[in-house]
């Protein structure tokens, strides 16, 4: 009994059953109840998703807090971590067309987020471009020859160079023959672990939402 | 752990080799195998090499007594189990054994090279004693002992009393040679020891046991004797139980007389030599030949026993006796069998090698200090402090090639980047031909492109597009680039751009990148641009802005265009869209994807598959796209740059190449 109160209805309240109903409500879409009820689940599942986001911010400011308020081993770090939470926070909480509100979101924007993150996608350029460069290095074989010569193909045929479009032809081969075929086929597993998953969850033979 | 003396990598213990380099590993103690001679770690119980077993059943150690030898893992270990040594002493405490036969016997049981499960089975341990293998000097003995008995002016020691205790003791020292000496050397076998068995046939009452006949003068220190070493013929000789000793007169007493005086001698010793505990050899332990002056034989004036000489180059030397007994452990499996002490494994300490010192062997105080310093560190008890792993600094190779890729990417890209602000652009070298050439109309490419641009063309205005920004700023630069023909094409058509994003920074991306574009064309209008929607949630998100878009009093959309460098929202936004509208309804979805999404979003793109109408790929895409509507955009400007890029790439992996291949080629003709 106490087995049946603690496990299996709330597995089948919160688990099995809004799962069917979300299901149900794809397959029978004529069903205005059944879309009603799926609307609604998948409302909730967004709520769900964002209230994640708080909980992730909540843990974030807890952890470096307490680094900073106990002067831990890099609490100057945690500081400006939290420093730099505070600042990109204040312009979404402040009334929108704002004056103020406008020039720190236009500030925190153009000035901090987008160049980090431009500098993050050119030093990924410049580290594929050594590990390029240090290739046969590592992988001194025939694989590695051949992989270095794929690589080169593909970067100059995404070039539309003038008096190259061969080397476009052939990288048009590799990426609609031999990477589609790669790409359908982890398409397919993922389609697959999908369904498996989801009828495991549906009988409650896995619960990711319950330690129980 | 065992870290990497090359590059500091840690491995897991035991290993060989770095898993990161391959540089073999120290191996600072190990067991070295007895077979094959390879080292092998602490704990292995077969040799990875050979397979040979290196810990054999490990037994307690034989010790000496009042020592005790620290056990050592791994090691072969002696075979006499702790117990039953301490029992054999307490009996020997008991029995009053003298040291001089403690020690006789010490030394022949080294001889056995057995353990104590032998020794329970002394018929088995005398099969070594073949008949013919006798010596000459235990053939003599009996007479030789006579001749000296009947040497004038010695104490003669009574007959009969002598004789009833060594027919009552029934000696394995007399017994057992008499009986070994009929049964396997009959033929030499001498008249007077021939006299001393008992006739065949003749009934056993004939010859009570002698311990009845004079249990008085029994030595009470004289060992029990085991039942195993009553001869036969004694033991036939023994009287059935309850009979009364009265019943047949002692054979003893009959034959007293023909019992020879030597042998009266040796029983008229206060002390007779006990058998042994454990005797190995039945019947000649006692009539070995004691140590040089402390005889009992010189003390009664019998000549000293000749011993062999093969007996003789067995006898232990005073310093290996001193040594505790080493027995090899007892093989139970393969070839060795049976066998024991066969090649033991030794514990062996890898030592790097060190040239010889020429230094003076002199010993100076401060060596004499240093060396009592390093051996009072090696007496504190060990803590194995954890070694850290080496910093692995860069190396000048290294660095140059940081610095050369660098430079190349820095030179090239930037170069190009900035040319236009130094010099006019028409006079830059067009490395590029992004126009709707006729080579390139039959790429599935460019196929692609002109359907995703047939479907905005076919946009009517006030129609309601779906723009969802599936990108951060870190895409931004890329993507912001392929998204501006494709909006600008929109707006052009008069759509209604609605966006949305799962992404929580999706958001201010669209804002920068639609006013920027509103702003630079006076026939766009802000009212163009509607609204912008996000929901967390990945797929179920998608759902949910779907779900709304189609709702009053929003329009459905006519036309879904994912902007997106990742996968997976270019694969939520598929499937839910499809999920969604079925049929005629349903709305066509385009994209702009990433170059590096191509082979991803390839499946959506098939033409029977129709879940994507059309799509474009990373910047040259776009310029292609420019090209296509006739109008050189932000894409087609960078594209040059984009060039140079990829070429600089190439040349630097080509060069890297050539470098390693060289550098590969040399190392292994060295």
């Amino acid at each position: 009994m106490s087995s049946l109160v603690k496990r299996w209805i709330p597995v089948l309240l919160f688990g099995t059953l809004p799962g069917l109903v979300v299901l149900a409500g794809y397959l029978i879409p004529t069903s205005q109840t059944l879309t009603y009820f799926r609307d609604c689940l998948v409302e909730w599942a967004v709520i769900v998703a964002g209230f994640a986001f708080f909980l992730g911010m909540f843990n974030v400011l807890r952890i470096h807090g307490g680094r900073v308020a106990h002067l831990r081993k890099g609490w100057l770090c945690s500081l400006v971590l939290l420093l730099a939470a505070l600042a990109a926070w204040v312009p979404s909480v402040l009334p929108a067309s704002t004056t103020i509100q406008k020039t720190l979101d236009h500030v925190t924007f153009d000035y901090v987020i987008s160049p980090l993150g431009a500098s993050l996608a050119a030093l990924l350029v410049f580290t594929l471009a050594l590990a390029a460069f240090r290739l046969l290095r590592a992988r001194g074989s025939a694989r590695g020859v051949f992989f270095l010569l794929v690589v080169a193909v593909t970067l100059l045929g995404s070039t539309p160079l003038a008096n190259l479009e061969w080397l476009a032809d052939i990288r048009d081969w590799v990426v609609n023959v031999p990477g589609m075929a790669g790409m359908r086929g982890l398409l397919l597993g993922v389609a697959l672990g999908t369904v498996i998953t989801a009828l495991r969850v549906f009988v409650a033979s896995e619960r990711p939402h319950s330690e129980l | 752990m065992i870290y990497c003396p090359k590059c500091g990598t840690a491995n897991r213990r035991g290993s060989r080799f770095c898993n990161e380099c391959g540089a073999p590993l120290p191996m600072r103690t190990a067991l070295r195998c007895p077979m094959c001679g390879a080292t092998n770690p602490i704990g292995n119980a077969y040799c990875d090499k050979c397979g040979a077993r290196l810990i054999p059943m490990t037994v307690p150690p034989f010790e000496e007594s009042g020592r005790e030898q620290a056990p050592i893992k791994g090691l072969s270990l002696p075979t006499i189990p702790l117990e039953e040594k301490q029992e054999q002493q307490v009996e020997d405490v008991a029995e009053g054994v003298g040291t001089e036969e403690r020690e006789t016997e010490d030394w022949l049981t080294q001889l056995r090279a057995s353990t104590m499960e032998e020794a329970e089975e002394p018929e088995t341990t005398t099969e070594p004693i073949e008949p013919v293998e006798i010596p000459d000097w235990l053939r003599d003995l009996g007479p030789v002992s006579v001749k000296t008995q009947a040497t004038p002016g010695e104490e003669q020691p009574t007959t009969k009393a002598p004789l009833e205790e060594a027919l009552a003791v029934p000696s394995p020292a007399v017994g057992e040679i008499t009986e070994r000496l009929q049964e396997l050397v009959p033929a030499e076998v001498p008249d007077w020891l021939r006299e001393m068995a008992p006739p065949e046939g003749a009934p056993p009452q004939a010859a009570p046991p002698a311990a009845e006949a004079a249990p008085e003068e029994a030595i009470p220190a004289t060992p029990a004797p085991a039942p195993a070493e009553v001869p036969d013929w004694l033991r036939e000789m023994a009287p059935p139980e309850g009979a009364p000793p009265q019943a047949a007169p002692p054979a003893a007493k009959a034959a007293p007389t023909e019992v020879p005086e030597w042998l009266s001698g040796l029983e008229a010793e206060p002390a007779p030599p006990s058998a042994p505990t454990t005797p190995a050899f039945e019947g000649v332990t006692p009539l070995l030949p004691p140590e040089p002056g402390t005889g009992v034989a010189e003390a009664e004036g019998l000549a000293r026993a000749e011993i062999p000489g093969w007996l003789e180059v067995l006898r232990p030397r005073p310093e290996a006796t001193e040594a505790p007994a080493e027995e090899g452990p007892l093989e139970t499996e393969g070839l060795l069998e049976g066998l024991r002490g066969v090649i033991p494994p030794t514990l062996a300490i890898e030592v790097p090698a060190v040239r010889e010192s020429a230094l003076s062997p002199e010993i100076s105080e401060v060596s004499v200090a240093r060396a009592q310093l390093l051996q009072s560190l090696l007496a504190r008890p060990v803590e194995t402090p954890r070694p850290t792993a080496r910093k692995r600094g860069i190396s000048m190779g290294e660095r140059a090639q940081r610095w050369l890729v660098a430079a190349v990417l820095v030179i090239a890209v930037g170069g190009m980047l900035m040319a236009p602000l130094i010099i006019p652009r028409e006079d830059i070298p067009t490395l590029t031909k992004p126009a709707e050439a006729p080579e390139a109309g039959r790429r599935i490419e460019f196929q692609r492109l002109k359907r995703m641009h047939d479907v905005i063309q076919d946009v009517h205005a006030g129609d309601a597009v779906l723009v969802a920004f599936e990108y951060g700023p870190a895409e931004a630069e890329e993507l912001n680039l392929v998204a501006e023909p494709i909006l600008r094409h929109l707006l052009d058509q008069g759509a209604h751009i609605s966006v949305v994003s799962t992404r929580p920074e999706g958001k201010t991306v669209a804002a920068r990148l639609l006013s920027g574009i509103i702003a630079s064309e006076e026939r766009y209008t802000e009212t163009q641009y509607a609204r912008s929607d996000y929901r967390p949630g990945g797929a179920t998100g998608v759902s949910q802005l779907l779900t709304n878009a189609s709702t009053p009093p929003h329009t459905p959309p006519e036309l879904i265009l994912v902007l997106t460098a990742q996968p997976g929202p270019l694969r939520w936004w598929v499937e839910q869209s499809r999920l969604q509208a079925r049929g005629e309804g349903a709305p066509a979805i385009v994209a702009g994807l990433s170059a590096a999404l191509e082979p991803a979003a390839s499946p959506y793109l098939d033409v029977s598959a129709g879940q994507l109408e059309g799509a474009i790929n990373g910047l040259g895409g776009a310029a292609a796209y420019e090209m296509h509507r006739g109008s050189a955009g932000r894409a087609t400007q960078r594209l040059n740059a984009l060039a140079v890029g990829h070429i600089a790439i190439v040349g630097l992996m080509t060069l890297g190449a050539v470098l390693y291949a060289l550098g590969g080629s040399r190392r292994r003709k060295k």
